[in-house]
């Protein structure tokens, strides 16, 4: 059982590894469109086969942790179906694009060195993944499966259902573009130890994700009421240290961000406007003081 | 509590430590800054700028218009006045100067807002620029602002400065603070000095200044006092649709079709007080517009867009109805004077180019 457990949680790490360069590469991809989407069909299947990737990482989670076993059946039945529908519509659109000449050839490169053949072939297998989503989802058979019900009022599960999923993406895109970062980082810059900051706070979200997953989800239970405290505390703790840290270092060098990191950030430079300072920081501090009420709002007897 | 204030010290030293810099001083009339090409009457440049290539761009087809601009301007050098890429990659970025560079012409880059907008680090950028070919691109490891601040002196036979070409940065984004926009950068004090010293080095050589020519990215204020002077501009138009506003330029007055730096220059004063005969820039692709601007001392000197190369991101087309897209093409002539051409080069038919045209003595 344990070693079962080792296991999912090592392909959920390393999906979530997967899907967080995709979602970096992917917003640039869908940042040179944004200008007015002149060449949406031609990127459409693109953005079918990015999303993809992300899909499979979100069905996997909801099979890992289902919340009953009616749930369980439907996430493999209704999101294979989806799944492999994405996946066929990218082929498709991709050969559409390709004969209409829009994409040259099965091997252009540009997008990535044998664009589209590779994401073709991606799609080949999300396809057969989804088909196999659906087959599994139609022999399920009732088990003796750890369900996880809901054990929040019907405004905190709508909350949870719209915020948890953007803080998600938005841990998926600054893990990412930490990753590639190893590539399009300013070496030898004037700023690198102030950087060292904003790289923390770049991980920041993805390492609470992490924690709350493999840490905190299966033990929450048996935690006592003072280590929730803790835990908290030291979440909002560190995530307004580096909030700090990182706004002196931006008043006392204002050009921090537009001297090394327009590479991060292309959404924010293609539009002039500074968002990065408010993402970089205000999602761990909302969620790490939601955490500390929570804990400080569950009951003394528990 | 001793420990953990020694280990609070410790990380503030080291943080402050690792932000030294290699950089050095570099003399501003250092050779270290200048290429040299030889000097022949009407000596071609075509400025390109706003390439704009990106993950988007269908590549055959941009590569056959930059061919047929190119072509038809049949220059002696090709400056490309930033912006070259947008949310690009490496191939991408490889594609396009190894592009530039298979014309076998000399070719020189000064960097625009964007540049710096992809997934690649600005050292690889610079090593690509130098290692090309026909690059005159230069990049000394100095403390002046931007990176890409170089000259190409057009030399005689008898080795005296006919022309200057200055490329300057004009460097890419400020932030002001708190405020959720980023404002344009500007040419900065210590980039004037260094033209300064190079213009006094070309007096050294010649015994006079050499007349000279910039090019960079984000217009300069000039462009904005020229333009309320003279709003119909001796060639090209201004078709950018939306406007700007900038504290200290704007106040009081209409906002400006003139995405300009958040700060004045004294580069144009400085430059035409030392015979700077013309400044072009890019960055407004829907502004293909120029004219003469004769300063509060007398001075005078002709400022212009060049015309966006190609349709990427966006453009516009000018009150005929064609494509504001193509290339500026400066000849320059022994006697200092100088023509202009804007070539307008049709994307869906590449014959398709006409060509409007000024002159200056």
């Amino acid at each position: 059982m344990l070693k079962i457990k080792t296991l999912r949680q090592l392909l959920e790490a390393i999906l979530f590894l997967l899907s967080s360069l995709f979602a970096f590469y992917g917003l640039y991809i869908l940042t040179a469109d944004l200008q007015d989407f002149s060449h949406f069909f031609k990127m459409l299947p693109l953005y079918l086969a990015f999303l993809d990737v992300f899909y499979v990482l979100f069905i996997v989670h909801l099979v890992f942790y289902p919340l009953s076993f009616q749930k369980l059946r439907q996430t493999y039945l209704v999101n294979g179906i989806v799944l492999s529908s994405m996946a066929f519509l990218s082929i498709l659109f991709f050969i559409i694009n390709i004969e209409a000449k829009n994409i040259h050839g099965l091997v252009q490169g540009v997008i990535s060195p044998l664009y589209p053949l590779d994401f073709m072939l991606l799609d080949l297998f999300h396809l057969a993944l989804g088909i196999f989503f659906f087959l599994k989802g139609r022999k399920l058979n009732a088990q003796s499966l750890c369900y996880e019900p809901y054990s929040h009022g019907r405004l905190a599960k709508v909350l949870l259902s719209i915020f948890r999923p953007f803080y998600a993406l938005l841990a998926l895109y600054l893990l990412g573009a930490f990753l590639w970062g190893f590539g399009m980082a300013n070496y030898g810059s004037d700023f690198q130890g102030y950087l060292l900051v904003v790289y923390l706070l770049m991980l920041l979200p993805a390492v609470f994700l992490g924690f709350y997953e493999f840490y905190y989800r299966e033990r929450r239970a048996l935690l006592s009421v003072k280590k929730k405290k803790i835990i908290a505390l030291t979440a909002l703790g560190v995530s307004a240290l580096l909030t700090i840290l990182f706004f002196i270092f931006l008043q006392l060098h204002p050009d921090l961000l537009i001297a090394d990191m327009t590479a991060y950030f292309p959404l924010d430079f293609q539009g002039s406007v500074g968002l990065a300072p408010f993402l970089l920081t205000l999602p761990s501090l909302i969620v790490s003081a939601v955490s500390l009420f929570n804990a400080f709002s569950v009951p003394k007897a528990q | 509590m001793k420990k953990n204030i020694t280990c609070l010290c410790l990380l503030v030293s080291t943080l402050s430590l690792t932000g030294c810099s290699a950089k050095q001083n570099v003399p501003s009339d250092s050779d270290a800054y200048v290429k040299s090409l030889a000097w022949k009457d009407n000596f071609r440049v075509l400025q390109l700028t706003d390439i704009h290539w990106n993950f988007t761009t269908d590549i055959p087809l941009q590569k056959a218009f930059l061919k047929a601009t190119i072509e038809d301007a049949n220059p002696d050098l090709l400056i490309v006045t930033g912006d070259s890429t947008l949310d690009a990659n490496e191939e991408i970025v490889t594609t396009l100067y190894d592009f530039i560079d298979s014309f076998n012409i000399p070719f020189a880059v000064t960097f625009g807002n964007h540049d710096r907008q992809g997934t690649f680090s600005p050292r690889w950028l610079s090593n690509l620029l130098l290692s090309e070919k026909n690059s005159l691109y230069t990049e000394v490891e100095d403390t002046m602002t931007g990176r890409s601040n170089y000259v190409i002196d057009l030399l005689t036979s008898e080795k005296k400065i006919a022309w200057q070409l200055f490329l300057l940065d004009s460097n890419s984004y400020s932030y002001t603070g708190f405020d959720y926009k980023y404002s344009y950068d500007y040419i900065h004090q210590d980039q004037v000095d260094w033209y300064e010293a190079q213009a006094e080095r070309s007096k050294l050589v010649n015994g006079a200044y050499a007349p000279s020519a910039f090019y960079f990215h984000i217009p300069l204020w000039e462009w904005v006092y020229a333009f309320r002077k003279n709003p119909q501009g001796e060639l090209g138009e201004i078709r950018e649709k939306s406007t700007y506003t900038v504290q200290g330029l704007t106040d009081g007055k209409e906002p400006i079709k003139f995405w300009v730096g958040n700060s004045p220059s004294a580069l144009f004063n400085e430059a035409v007080a030392r015979n700077g005969k013309a400044f072009f820039c890019g960055h407004d692709h829907s502004n293909d517009w120029g004219t003469t601007y004769t300063n509060s001392e007398g001075h005078q000197g002709y400022v212009s867009y060049g015309v966006k190369s190609g349709r990427e991101l966006y453009y516009a087309q000018n009150s005929e109805g064609r494509d504001m897209t193509g290339g500026s093409l400066f000849v320059l002539h022994q006697n200092q004077g100088w023509d202009l051409t804007h070539l307008y080069v049709n994307t869906d038919n590449l014959a398709d180019i006409v060509t409007r045209s000024i002159s200056h003595a």
